[in-house]
């Protein structure tokens, strides 16, 4: 008898989630009530690791509790890690006799040859019976496949494969290299949809991976013949008849859509419960990019995945989030009035030129702003995280400020693409159909190449100043990460080109005047003293990721910034981003310092308590400032946030100053900073958030 | 507009409707009677453990909703209690083991979820012997069973 009330085998069950393979382990022997959940728990989620020792201990004992297996993780590099017949009694609860095929067990590359030289295509030493692998009663209803390793295996691998009809998440990854024809893994998305109907989460990654309909063939070499036409691609819906699937998240490489148009999304028609995508690669060069078709995968998402809120895109892959409408050529007067004729034999100073460029630019810009020439290709938008290789565009990112309603998680982790080509892409659908019926313009001064530019709406790289317009306009916002970028003071305070070079040069004169004859106010003016821009989402914003550049020699361009920052009302998380490659001395992160105005993040409009209340992490802190201790700082944190619980301070950066970062740490060691409110203070580790 | 709470031992307790609707059971009962004084019926919790779960909720009134994660990674951490939550739960057992059950009946996640992450904390790094002694369990296996579970799944030990 437990002299504990006991508690029932459901909350047992809720605890032991927390605890490691170990701990299950220890906790299986200590009564046999507690034995039956933490068996249970212990071969629900069983990882398949190479090279892993026990694996042998691992697969003995999960063949006799596989009826508990619900996720399986595998990854594998030679496929030694289990042998078919092991596989085949775990996952299927089958067992071929010895007199079948003379061997019970055997790995499922040729044992004779060791894998790192035998490069040929292996058959598997068991073949499929003709009906397939039967399946025993004791399989379990596996919920969960993730496997990562090599394709070499794939037939086999799919015999067992689509056996496993109760899968809700499927996740694939072929690495390798393809060394003949067949080594690549066919995945047949038709199939897996209609195999695996309780499927709602599906990844399907790695270069050793083509996708196919089942209509398609090889032509003897590397090349996949797709025998889809428009028709063939519409057989399902001849009769009036569409199997929807119920896939809720799809992560895919960016190869699935480099395709013909006629079966690209087919499988997206059927997807109409669809609400998260992640196109995800690891091999970051833009293929093809000439050849991308982003407006056909915006419309057709739009059409066939309405409910699409989520994007992930850590890919090279030209994606578009608006449509935007090109200007027909006989209907671009309001543009080319913006710009005078320049002769083609006269090329104008690179000054000029970027002069008559921003013209047009911020036409666009006022367009998209009364949001007007854009429609968005995702309204149901709440999240978008970007990483290496996006194409995020200045026109999408400003329409997305303006229209995104439920927008309210966005990350940039990285700057968008260099890659040329992707910045010279328009729709090429809708411009034939604008010139069908009017003259084609004929390129023949630079200001026609501008205008052209400008009227099919060839995308262009974020700037800075897009960045503080789309947060001068998106009320939605709770979360914003900008990382890889340092925002300069200036850029926070207005979005004109030639001021912004005034200001960061110095100038103290009032040289603020425009080509329009409007003059800024001198920066030394206590009249009209600089202003940051409130940000529409201050009411908003939980967590913010993001990075400055301030002169140093300005203390009062810091009050500013954290006064700015002050008037956060519901910020949780503060996290500074530096940039590492910011090696001038007279150029800065925000400076943490009373001296540099930390205190104006207090100051609040209206008398209200902002994030004062609410801030309850902070990480990567600047900690070599030396106008006060840091140990004073830190102290002086902990009093103006009483609900901060996590700081963690940026390193300095030793090359600058050499060495001088361990003066900085003992400070962690002194008493009222160990016990003061915030509890976990510490240092970043290197390079975090940078 | 407050509410009252009736415990099993016929205690009442009112409380802001904000902070009763921590509880997603009372925030569905109160929707199903729509405006209405009359007492909530609690009759699987004490007055003692309603006290706690009250305070805790008063505590975290202001909580956003917690969104149920999309990933279905069964990978989770228990050392991210908060230090109000972690002091709240310095309670003998037998009072945790009552506030888990109590959260579980009630329906409050956040609640449930710091009393589970507590007794993960309490087992965790122990041998079964210690287990048993910090939960005054008592060992109902043979040695013999015992030898046997620890050598059929002796995998787990190096996991």
């Amino acid at each position: 008898m437990h002299a504990l009330k006991p508690l029932p085998i459901e909350i047992l069950a809720l605890i032991f989630q927390y605890l490691t393979p170990r701990d299950l382990y220890r906790t299986m022997t200590v009564s046999r009530l507690w034995f039956v959940e933490a068996e249970a728990s212990l071969y629900r989620n069983i990882a398949l690791r190479i090279q892993f020792q026990g694996n042998d201990s691992l697969l003995q004992a999960l063949k006799i509790r596989k009826h508990l297996l619900r996720r399986l993780e595998w990854s594998s590099s030679s496929g030694r890690e289990v042998s078919e017949a092991d596989l085949l009694d775990i996952l299927l609860d089958y067992r071929p006799s010895e007199e079948n095929n003379g061997s019970t067990s055997s790995d499922i590359l040729s044992s004779s040859t060791p894998a790192a030289t035998n490069y040929a295509y292996i058959l598997p030493s068991t073949s499929p019976p003709a009906a397939g692998y039967p399946l025993g009663p004791g399989r379990p209803a596996l919920r969960h496949l993730s496997y990562v390793g090599g394709s070499r295996s794939w037939q086999f691998f799919d015999s067992v494969l689509y056996k496993l009809t109760t899968l809700t998440t499927l996740e694939l990854c072929f690495s390798g290299n393809a060394y003949q024809p067949g080594d690549m893994y066919v995945f047949e998305m038709d199939k897996v949809l209609t195999v695996f109907p309780q499927l709602k989460h599906l990844g399907i990654t790695g270069k050793m991976l083509e996708f196919a309909p089942t209509t398609a063939r090889h032509d003897g070499g590397y090349n996949l013949i797709l025998d889809v036409n428009e028709e063939e691609a519409d057989r399902t819906t001849r009769h009036g008849v569409l199997e929807h699937h119920h896939l809720g998240s799809f992560r895919f490489n960016p190869i699935m859509m480099r395709r013909s148009a006629a079966e690209l999304f087919l499988c997206f028609r059927r997807l109409t419960d669809l609400t998260k995508i992640s196109i995800e690669s690891k091999i970051f060069n833009f293929d093809n990019a000439d050849k991308s078709r982003p407006w056909a995968i915006g419309r057709a998402l739009k059409q066939f995945c309405p409910r699409l809120e989520t994007i992930n895109i850590s890919s090279p892959v030209v994606f578009w989030l608006f449509d935007l409408a090109i200007v027909p050529p006989d209907k671009d007067h309001h543009l080319t009035a913006l710009v005078p004729d320049v002769s083609l034999g006269a090329v104008p100073d690179a000054q000029t030129k970027k002069r008559l460029r921003r013209r047009l630019q911020d036409q666009e810009v006022d367009e998209l702003l009364e949001g007007r020439s854009a429609s968005p290709f995702f309204p149901q938008l709440r999240r978008l995280i970007l990483e290496q290789g996006h194409s995020l565009s200045a026109q999408d990112l400003i329409s997305l400020g303006v229209q995104a309603r439920f927008l309210t998680h966005l990350e940039i982790n990285y700057q968008p693409t260099f890659h040329a080509h992707v910045w010279e892409i328009y729709d090429r659908d809708a411009a034939a159909s604008a010139s069908a019926t009017a003259t084609t313009r004929q390129r023949s001064t630079w200001s026609d190449v501008l205008v052209e530019d400008r009227r099919l709406r060839k995308r262009r790289q974020i700037e800075n100043r897009d960045v503080m317009l789309f947060l001068q306009v998106c009320s939605s916002l709770r979360h914003f990460a900008l990382t890889k970028f340092c925002i300069p003071f200036e850029h926070l305070l207005v979005a004109d080109d030639d001021i912004i070079k005034q200001r960061s040069l110095g100038v103290v004169d009032d040289q603020g005047e425009d080509e329009a004859g409007t003059t800024e106010p001198s920066r030394h003016d206590d009249k009209a003293a600089p202003f940051i821009q409130p940000w529409a989402c201050e009411k908003t914003l939980e967590s913010l990721i993001i990075g400055f550049d301030i002169a140093t020699n300005r203390p009062e361009d810091h009050r500013l910034v954290w006064t700015h920052l002050g008037r956060f009302k519901k910020l949780r998380s503060l996290t500074f981003v530096r940039d590492l490659y910011l090696s001038s001395n007279s150029r800065s992160t925000l400076i943490p310092s009373l001296a540099f105005g930390v205190e104006g993040v207090l100051a609040t409009e209206g008398g209200g308590k902002g994030m004062s209340v609410t801030l309850a992490e902070i990480r990567s802190l600047p900690s070599w400032w030396t106008e006060e201790s840091p140990g004073e700082m830190v102290l002086w944190f902990a009093r103006s946030f009483p609900k901060l619980r996590v700081l963690g301070l940026m390193r300095y950066r030793e090359e600058v100053e050499g060495g001088k970062e361990g003066d900085f740490s003992d400070f962690l060691e002194d008493e009222d900073v160990k016990l003061c409110s915030i509890g976990h203070v510490f240092f970043e580790p290197q390079y975090s958030y940078s | 507009m407050p509410v009252i709470l009736v415990s099993s031992d016929n205690q009442d307790f009112k409380v802001d409707k904000e902070v009763a609707e921590r509880s997603i059971l009372i925030k569905n009962m109160l929707e199903d009677v729509g405006e209405s004084d009359s007492p909530i019926p609690l009759p699987n919790v004490t007055a003692a453990v309603l006290t706690k779960v009250i305070e805790y909720c008063e505590h975290h009134r202001n909580d956003p909703v917690q969104v149920p994660e999309e990933t279905d990674d069964p990978r989770k951490r228990s050392n991210d209690i908060e230090e109000w939550d972690m002091k709240f739960m310095q309670v003998d057992q037998e009072m945790l083991f009552e506030i888990i059950l109590a959260a579980n009946y009630l329906d409050i996640k956040p609640l449930l979820d710091v009393g589970c992450k507590t007794v993960a904390n309490i087992i965790k790094g122990k041998t079964p012997e210690e287990i048993r002694k910090a939960f005054n369990i008592v060992n109902d296996f043979t040695p013999e069973e015992e030898a046997q579970i620890k050598k059929e799944n002796e995998w787990a030990e190096d996991r």
